[in-house]
């Protein structure tokens, strides 16, 4: 069965809130509905959401960030986001010393060819369809430690 | 006495002798003045035959004049001029045949042949004159002598001698009378051997005559130079265009009356006669030259020009032939821009076209990701309010919101279909071989509901590599199975057989399915856009998977359909082209 990677240090930790995923989505809808049934594993406490890309690169950036981004296991990528869009996120990243190697993981809705090229080209490691549910989001972050960083990224699997 | 009369009688013989040389004589010379006509006709005209009737004419005069040697052989003098003759007509012949020869493999003959021709019959026909001459001197003696011996009888006297004088005169009257029939006949045959030159002569003018017209009538310019390339003829035609009287273009060098530029640049234009004396070739016509006539009228014109030589290789001059190619050129003209504008006017629609496809695309993608996040939230909400609130509902609250949830996802199906069905229609993949066992095997695996206990697939033997496109092929097959799985009564499980029939080159694959089937007036239905039946909605169908398959289908040249399966469910088959190997 499946393994969860569990982020959850509350038990241990009370005062860790360290992030160590971020999810860059600019939809409500789709951020709360994600949020919610993070809150119910209690997840949410490491997971950071940022709604556009300017924000998210200067998060990623900012100094004080850097000990937060050591911790950081992956980030979620919506595509379409206002002000930098995900792919210029994701280019940016990729060029970036100490963030190249992050592991990504794109949220796709609608499988624009010319979108994936773009993302193959840029070595996303993973994709995840929308909606993106509790199980697909734990499994997603699970085979961030079984793919091999950075390489081969896979297509994402459409359903029947 | 009798001695004079045998002396008289073959002084008579002698004399009819002469006549009979002199005729033949005429006979040799006329024979050889025929043939030189006709091998000059035939220089021209090159009629086909000549060749093998020249050698038979030569046989003919050399026969004649073999005849003639024997009939001098007892005059050593003129057997002598006899064997000159027979030299120069033998000269003259082997120079014939040569020119004979060289026309008949199509190598223009020069004037010199004509020339030396004319001097080797002036030869002959000046030994001809001397040798008959030399003959009618005999002859001439030779009556005398028969004068004499007549005198001389008479003088004899007595009535026997003029019995006999009248039996000689009565013998002599007959010899002369046979003579005169002779001589009469010989005069006959020059007479009609004179007439017949006539005619040849006659012919060979008409011939010229021929051409002359034939050249100055034809529909093309015709001009003829000479080595210096100067204008020694010019038709109606070439006069017409060039603007020049034939009388004042004659030995006018050829670019001034045949000013040549070129139609798009104008620049001056070198004359074909220039280029084929420099080439020494045929300058094939050119479809850009514009004539400049006298007083500077312009005419498009197609020319060409071909240098003549004589068998030495010597120039002797060019002959150009060009045409008025003014309407030619025109329609030409507008040909050439009506399909500048029409290329033109399709690589604008072309980059029209692809920028609207590329444009719909985008919009597709952008309406597809638009319209899918609100059902996302609709669908997730939906779902929220059930687990968190549940407790607060009553059933039929539940039942509400269970069909908000599944509306929202009908409505996510329709447009992932809709957007795959856009995708298949610009499939420009090339056609490969593709592994349709393995690539189903791995379809099957892929999906859950493919598998037991959820349905049970069952693929017969191993099915053959097909030509196609992967992305193709993957979604005809992901449709059909899933369909296959997915149209089944509630309470059954879906039973799929795949097995595949081999039609040579082609080769078809049958999907049967236990499900809900189809009504035969709907088979062909079912495969158009948006078409539902049999309450296909009900299973979740959006009438659209079946026309991706059509769509798929038909890009891999392939064909689809549907049959019934025994017991009421469907069996659906995809025909398409066997890989070869």
């Amino acid at each position: 069965m499946e393994t969860y990677v569990t982020m959850d240090r509350t038990d241990k930790n009370s005062t860790d809130t360290s992030v160590r995923v971020l999810v860059v989505e600019d939809n409500p809808d789709d951020r709360d509905l994600l949020l919610r049934q993070l809150r119910k594993s209690g997840m949410d406490s490491h997971v950071k959401f940022i709604s556009n890309g300017q924000e998210a690169l200067e998060f990623l950036t900012h100094p004080r960030a850097v000990s937060q981004t050591e911790e950081l296991i992956a980030i979620f990528l919506d595509l379409k986001l206002p002000s930098l869009s995900g792919l210029e996120l994701l280019r940016r990243l990729r060029v970036h010393d100490e963030l190249q190697d992050i592991p990504v993981i794109v949220m796709t809705s609608s499988n624009d060819p010319n979108d994936l090229e773009e993302c193959r080209r840029l070595k996303v490691t993973n994709y995840v369809s929308k909606p993106v549910t509790f199980t697909s989001f734990s499994k997603a972050v699970a085979d961030v430690f079984h793919l091999p960083r950075l390489g081969s990224s896979t297509e994402p699997v459409e359903e029947i | 006495m009798l001695l004079m009369i045998i002396i008289l009688l073959k002084v008579v013989k002698w004399s009819e002798h002469s006549y009979e040389v002199i005729a033949d004589t005429r006979n040799c010379e006329k024979l050889i003045i025929d043939t030189q006509n006709e091998v000059r006709g035939y220089l021209l005209t090159g009629n086909k035959g000549f060749q093998s009737a020249f050698a038979g004419e030569r046989g003919q005069v050399d026969k004649a004049f073999d005849e003639l040697k024997k009939l001098v052989k007892t005059d050593p003098q003129q057997s002598l001029r006899v064997d000159s003759l027979i030299r120069t007509k033998g000269i003259w012949f082997d120079h014939a045949a040569t020119s004979v020869d060289q026309r008949a493999q199509g190598v223009a003959v020069s004037g010199d042949w004509m020339k030396m021709s004319d001097v080797l019959m002036e030869d002959l026909r000046a030994q001809f004159q001397e040798f008959t001459q030399k003959e009618e001197n005999l002859h001439d003696e030779r009556l005398l002598r028969v004068q004499n011996a007549k005198e001389a009888i008479l003088f004899a006297g007595g009535a026997l001698a003029i019995v006999l004088a009248m039996t000689v005169g009565q013998l002599v009257r007959r010899q002369f009378m046979e003579l005169a029939t002779v001589y009469t006949s010989a005069l006959g045959t020059i007479e009609q051997r004179h007439a017949a030159l006539a005619r040849s002569e006659a012919d060979l003018e008409q011939q010229k005559e021929w051409f002359r017209v034939t050249l100055t009538s034809i529909g093309d310019g015709v001009i003829v130079t000479d080595p210096e390339g100067r204008v020694v003829f010019v038709n109606h035609e070439a006069e017409r265009l060039t603007g020049w009287n034939s009388v004042e273009a004659l030995l006018k060098p050829l670019p001034t009356i045949f000013r040549v530029i070129n139609e798009s640049t104008r620049a001056k234009m070198e004359d074909p006669v220039t280029r084929a004396f420099r080439e020494k070739k045929v300058i094939a016509m050119t479809n850009s030259t514009v004539l400049v006539s006298r007083v500077g009228e312009e005419w498009p014109i197609e020319d060409s020009a071909a240098p003549i030589y004589d068998n030495q290789g010597k120039l002797l001059g060019v002959v150009l032939v060009f045409h008025d190619a003014k309407d030619v050129r025109q329609a030409q003209n507008v040909m050439r821009i009506h399909s500048e504008e029409l290329e033109k006017r399709v690589a604008e629609r072309t980059i029209a076209l692809r920028q609207t496809v590329s444009e719909l695309e985008a919009f597709s993608y952008t309406v597809s990701h638009d319209l899918r996040s609100p059902l996302r939230a609709m669908q997730g909400y939906a779902q929220a309010v059930l687990e968190d609130y549940g407790d607060k509902i009553d059933d039929q609250g539940k039942n509400y919101l269970d069909r908000i949830k599944n509306a929202a996802q009908r409505l996510d199906r329709l447009i992932q279909d809709l957007l795959s069905y856009t995708r298949i229609s610009r499939l420009e993949a090339p056609m490969v071989s593709l592994d349709v066992d393995k690539l189903l095997r791995d379809l099957i695996q892929n999906y859950p509901n493919l598998h037991p206990p959820a349905a049970e697939v069952e693929i017969e033997g191993k099915l053959p590599r097909i030509l196609g496109q992967e992305a193709a092929l993957t979604q005809v097959l992901s449709n059909l199975v899933g369909n296959a799985a997915k149209f089944v009564a509630p309470e059954i499980t879906p039973h799929i057989r795949v097995w595949s029939e081999d039609l040579g080159a082609r080769v078809r694959l049958w999907i049967e399915d236990n499900g809900i089937g189809l009504l035969p007036a709907d088979r062909e239905r079912i495969f158009q856009m948006f078409v539902q039946v049999n309450e296909s909605h009900l299973y979740g169908g959006t009438g659209v998977g079946l026309a991706i398959v059509k769509k798929a289908v038909e890009a891999m040249h392939g064909q689809v359909g549907v049959e019934s399966a025994e017991g009421g469910g469907s069996k659906f088959w995809v025909e398409l082209e066997k890989a070869s190997g």
